[in-house]
């Protein structure tokens, strides 16, 4: 569904990503871990628009969606949340969503089936109730599904999650792994999920991707990444392979 | 209810015709002074000018050049009524069309080829209305100069009917009232905009680009629809400005001032509220005229600032939101500060 080949960046001198290759299919939940600075949310960025790869393709189903602008690629339908929550913050919860509805899709509804629309995705994020607060009033765990909602209401097929459970405590976190799961199986959507959480992201993802200095050093079952050597080495350091 | 909420509520109706009214009685009201009215007439023209400048303000950005699209509009407009005898209503309207150019075109460059945000957006504009001015200056065969225009036509040129003589060259009060119908016409659009799908993006875009730009809003579309949309007004605003003073030289046209004010009324009056630019205006422009020259005769500005300073640390939402929660809370009969709580900071669509 989401395939990408060969894609670089780098910024000056620095490789952010090295001939990084990838592929997300249909319908399943893909873990994408690395150390801080492996070049995982700048992974995101080139996904979406923000930064021209300087080299490789992107293809979204069967399409390459290099060049095109972040709104086009929305459009298309890919959604994405950000590591640092970037809420509508004197907005209300409500109106946040609503906008997701109303810019994010190629044939947008009226306000008013927007507006009914995003109730119904508030609802399934657990956000019905604090629907007339204004986000930035939101916990931070509050803002991490609002963000998601948001996301949801520009109806994406696939939808990339930046450490949405980073900072949430152990029963937010619970909640937030029930909710991404629920996401694909209830919406069909698939899913790349970039997460710092460990247990968080073994336990959701049906593959993982291990980024490490902008290149890619493993893939695979969860199972299998956690006794990958090098995926070891990239978090410990070499002294722990034994 | 949040920002889409469609109707407008009786009371605000009921507010808005109660303050046309008022300003249509205004002049019966203050004896048909020639001083007085001619001072509102400027604080008219002013106002249009502010609102202009909000529209770009409700979509995140902030522009110290606004005189650049006033200046232009009245030098085009006034251009245009003397040197090629186009009537000053058609002069007016084509002025209006310069500015929404220039507004693209300078929003362009600094939107998509320079990726320009926040203060160097801001400070660009600065530029550009310097160049602008320059250009003005430099343009001799064509703009006269530094020497300026004189005798600029008015908006209508003076005649008879029924024994009643309509002259806009001299009396004031006719001017007003068109003047007033200009300002309520503004009003009117900016507020249809604000309250339409581009207001609506322009929120998203206020509030956090890359937030926008991710769940789809075109931010560059957006911000080139602002920018030209208000260099459309402020240019028509100082087309009116050409044709009420009949007289123009550079150094006016593109003063400094024309920047200022729209930046002081909106901080006096309140950002966030469509009505803040408008009565920020006529009351900053009021109060410095009648009261504080009175007071002082030099360095009234002085007594202005210490306003705005107290304004800014008392009321960082401008007055009108006070004026608002006051109405609202006459109008609910005590039961005011739930409302206020909930509907003020996000008051946007609110119609006065």
């Amino acid at each position: 569904m989401l395939e990408g080949r060969n894609i670089s960046k780098y910024f000056g001198g620095l490789a952010a990503l090295k001939n990084v290759y990838f592929k997300v299919t249909k319908g399943v939940i893909k873990g994408l871990i690395g150390p801080n600075g492996a070049g995982k949310t700048t992974l995101f960025n080139v996904i979406m628009g923000v930064y021209k790869p300087d080299s490789g393709v992107i293809k979204f189903k069967g399409e390459n969606i290099i060049g095109l602008k972040t709104n086009q690629i929305c459009k298309r339908g890919i959604g994405r949340t950000f590591q640092i929550v970037k809420p509508f913050k004197d907005l209300s919860v409500w109106d946040n969503v609503t906008m997701g509805v109303l810019f994010g899709r190629r044939n947008p509804p009226g306000v008013k089936e927007a507006r009914d629309e995003a109730l119904m995705i508030l609802d399934f994020m657990g956000l019905k109730g604090k629907r007339e607060v204004l986000a930035k009033n939101l916990t931070l765990a509050d803002k991490k599904s609002l963000e998601i909602a948001r996301a949801l209401a520009t109806k994406p097929e696939i939808l990339l999650l930046d450490e949405v459970v980073a900072g949430l405590n152990p029963t937010e976190t619970i909640n937030m792994i029930k909710r991404i799961k629920r996401i694909r199986d209830e919406l069909g959507i698939t899913i790349l999920i970039v997460e710092h959480v460990m247990r968080a992201v073994m336990e959701i993802s049906d593959e993982i991707m291990v980024l490490h200095h902008g290149e890619k050093i493993a893939e695979g079952e969860p199972c299998e990444i956690t006794r990958d050597e090098r995926v070891i080495e990239a978090y410990l350091g070499e002294k722990y392979i034994f | 209810m949040g920002i889409f909420k469609g109707k407008i509520s009786s009371f605000e109706l009921k507010t808005f015709i109660l303050v046309v009214a008022l300003a249509y009685m205004l002049p019966f009201m203050v004896g048909f002074s020639a001083y007085i009215l001619h001072v509102l007439n400027l604080a008219l023209i002013i106002s249009v000018l502010s609102l202009s400048w909000s529209i770009l303000v409700s979509c995140g950005q902030i522009s110290f050049g606004h005189a650049a699209f006033f200046g232009s509009g009245a030098y085009v407009s006034a251009l245009l009524a003397i040197d090629y005898g186009v009537p000053p209503p058609v002069s007016i309207l084509i002025s209006g069309v310069f500015g929404a150019l220039m507004g693209a075109g300078i929003g362009g460059l600094c939107f998509r080829l320079g990726k320009l945000t926040g203060p160097y957006f801001a400070l660009s504009m600065l530029a550009f209305a310097e160049i602008c001015r320059i250009i003005v200056i430099n343009l001799g065969p064509l703009t006269r100069g530094p020497l300026g225009i004189y005798d600029i036509p008015p908006f209508l040129p003076v005649f008879k009917f029924w024994g009643l003589t309509l002259d806009l060259y001299r009396d004031k009060v006719p001017n007003y009232y068109l003047l007033l119908a200009v300002l309520l016409f503004t009003f009117l659009v900016v507020r249809k905009v604000r309250n339409s799908r581009i207001g609506f993006a322009f929120k998203c875009i206020s509030q956090d680009e890359d937030a926008a730009e991710t769940v789809g809003v075109d931010t560059f579309r957006y911000k080139l629809i602002a920018i030209t949309v208000s260099g459309l007004f402020a240019a028509v605003s100082g087309a009116f400005y050409a044709h009420y003073t009949h007289y123009m030289e550079p150094s006016h046209a593109y003063s400094v001032s024309w920047t200022l004010l729209p930046v002081v009324s909106s901080l006096f009056g309140g950002i966030n509220l469509l009505s803040g630019p408008i009565f920020g205006c006529l009351i900053i422009w009021c109060t410095d005229e009648f009261l504080f020259t009175e007071l002082l005769t030099r360095g009234h500005e002085l007594l202005l600032g210490a306003l705005l300073v107290i304004i800014v640390i008392y009321m960082p939402d401008g007055f009108m939101i006070k004026v608002k929660e006051l109405l609202t809370s006459i109008s609910k009969g005590g039961k005011a500060e739930a409302v206020t709580e909930n509907v003020l900071p996000r008051g946007e669509e609110e119609l006065c």
